[in-house]
């Protein structure tokens, strides 16, 4: 498999690799909807765990897209499209997205784990919809959400970011498209 | 006539373009919309055709975000003062920005449901992309069966690798065939007709 | 720092010919950072918003019918009293009668009032206004005097 994949240009391989990206946020995010939920408010956020792993494996520019095309792809698969709920899920991933590129940024891998960078995505992304939250949906009084937001973010954050290690340290598929990505 | 019915009869009548077009205009007349009747009417109009549609809603999840809305809005008292329940208080400019809110909210949704589908082809290298990504989906989603609780990742991961490898032969600008519904005039009149009632309901009042 | 997570992957129990080995999950130092960081956000915010004392706000009296508004934002209120329309203003944390039909405008001329339990009003207009709120610990006089 990999003989064949040397023949085709890094470009190419890349806007596959982003494009495969986004197709398993969808399908991550209809495994979530399958799964069990012990407590109904928590949204694991499985969907962002390719935007997580492209971290590393994507340049900015097809970061960003990576980010867009999530969104956009999952508010129409889901109806959302022109409602509030795509307004706050395209500034919620667009937060955490920038802000985990960040984090990479000035961190390397030894220094900082999909983790940390789950957990200051997941805050990030909370915030950034509390924000709008206020403007659009609560008023005034969605400063009382702000702690709960907090918590909830850290807690989701915890896990997904554990969830991410050990699908890194298992994952063939992963390998593979790290091969790729390096071109 | 069962829901499977009603949303293969619904994406058979409307062009997926077309209908997306019409929800993002209809999506607009109801943000210009003044007032919470006419925002109320829309949301009740918005709320049909979600159903027509064949769209799952929930009812219950609709009015436990709507209360949501409200209730969040009248924690901070503002306006004269309609009736208070021990220590909640209902004042009339919270009620009012509250329904006004939860209402708006509530046929946002309802509209983007009844006009968007899976079907929906955008333009451009980015709308390349988008379907690209969604025949990808549609073949590692052929592996949701496969997966389990116990080896999640496991699983997973063995889909992916499926997949991946798939994948060596598509190019990525490779036109998707349109499954959405020819244009019809039965659906153009549906989608015309509603714009411009939306449009007029602009100007009709206040 | 060390830290299993087996259990959810679950391989000792998986029969497949698995490649899954026993991996734990190691924590490095910028986790540990971004981890207190957000349970400090969390209890700040916690302690602040839930702890603190609620917002005050200025409730207007008539005959038979209140007005509730919050006293940090700045507002111009018409209500009508027993003589005609009361503007009352709130400005700056504080409220003040700025225009009534009364003879004797005692109202406009009184202290602008922004401390719980103050209270001012237009007795001819039959208009009360008073601060509502959580009882200020700041608060250095239960009382003045004159």
């Amino acid at each position: 498999m990999s003989m064949m994949n040397s023949t085709r240009s890094y470009a190419e391989g890349r806007a596959r690799l982003a494009s495969f990206l986004a197709a398993l946020a969808f399908f991550l995010s209809a495994v979530e909807y399958m799964l069990p939920r012990p407590v109904p408010f928590m949204r694991l956020g499985l969907a962002n765990l390719p935007i997580l792993l492209a971290v590393d494996l994507l340049p900015f520019g097809s970061y960003i897209t990576l980010v867009f095309v999530k969104v956009l792809g999952m508010s129409i698969l889901s109806g959302s499209l022109f409602s509030y709920v795509a307004l706050f899920s395209l500034a919620g991933s667009l937060a955490s997205a920038l802000v985990m590129r960040g984090l990479r940024f000035v961190a390397t891998e030894r220094r900082v784990s999909y983790v940390g960078l789950c957990v200051a995505g997941a805050l990030a992304s909370n915030l950034a919809q509390v924000a709008l939250a206020r403007v659009f949906v609560f008023g005034a009084s969605a400063r009382y959400m702000l702690p709960a937001f907090l918590g909830l973010g850290l807690i989701s954050g915890l896990v997904l970011g554990a969830f991410a290690e050990l699908f890194a340290l298992n994952s063939a598929w992963l390998r593979q498209a790290k091969e790729d990505a390096r071109g | 006539m069962d829901r499977a019915q009603r949303r293969e009869r619904w994406e058979g009548l409307f062009p997926a373009g077309r209908l997306a077009l019409t929800g993002a205009l209809l999506s607009l007349v109801l943000l210009f919309q003044p007032s919470l009747e006419g925002r109320a009417v829309i949301l009740a109009a918005a709320l049909t055709a979600a159903w027509l549609s064949g769209r799952k809603l929930s009812p219950l999840l609709t009015l436990l975000v709507m209360a949501g809305i409200v209730g969040a809005n009248l924690l901070v008292p503002l306006g004269r003062k309609l009736a208070s329940w021990g220590p909640l208080v209902i004042t009339e400019i919270a009620l009012y920005e509250g329904l006004t809110k939860a209402v708006t909210f509530e046929a946002l949704v309802f509209i983007s449901k009844a006009c968007l589908g899976p079907n929906l082809r955008l333009p451009g290298p980015f709308g390349a992309f988008f379907a690209s990504a969604l025949r990808t989906y549609e073949r590692i989603l052929a592996y949701k069966g496969k997966i389990g609780a116990r080896s999640f990742i496991a699983d997973i991961d063995a889909a992916l690798v499926a997949v991946y490898g798939e994948k060596l032969d598509t190019m990525i600008g490779e036109p998707m065939d349109s499954r959405s519904a020819p244009a019809s005039l039965r659906g153009n009149g549906y989608l015309i007709a509603t714009t411009l009632l939306g449009l007029a309901s602009l100007f009709i009042g206040r | 720092m060390k830290r299993g997570k087996g259990s959810d992957a679950n391989p000792a129990k998986d029969p497949a010919p698995s490649r899954l080995e026993r991996q734990s999950i190691k924590l490095r130092l910028f986790d540990v950072v971004i981890i207190a960081l957000a349970l400090a956000a969390f209890s700040a915010s916690a302690l602040v918003i839930y702890g603190g004392p609620a917002p005050s706000s200025l409730v207007i009296s008539t005959d038979g019918e209140d007005w509730i508004y919050p006293l940090n934002e700045d507002r111009v209120v018409q209500v009508q009293g027993k003589l005609g329309l009361v503007t009352i203003a709130i400005e700056g944390g504080r409220a003040r009668f700025l225009d009534s039909p009364c003879q004797n405008k005692l109202c406009i001329g009184a202290a602008p009032i922004g401390v719980t339990g103050d209270w001012s009003a237009c007795l001819p207009s039959g208009v009360f206004i008073r601060v509502e709120g959580d009882v200020d610990e700041h608060d250095e006089f239960d009382a003045i005097v004159r």
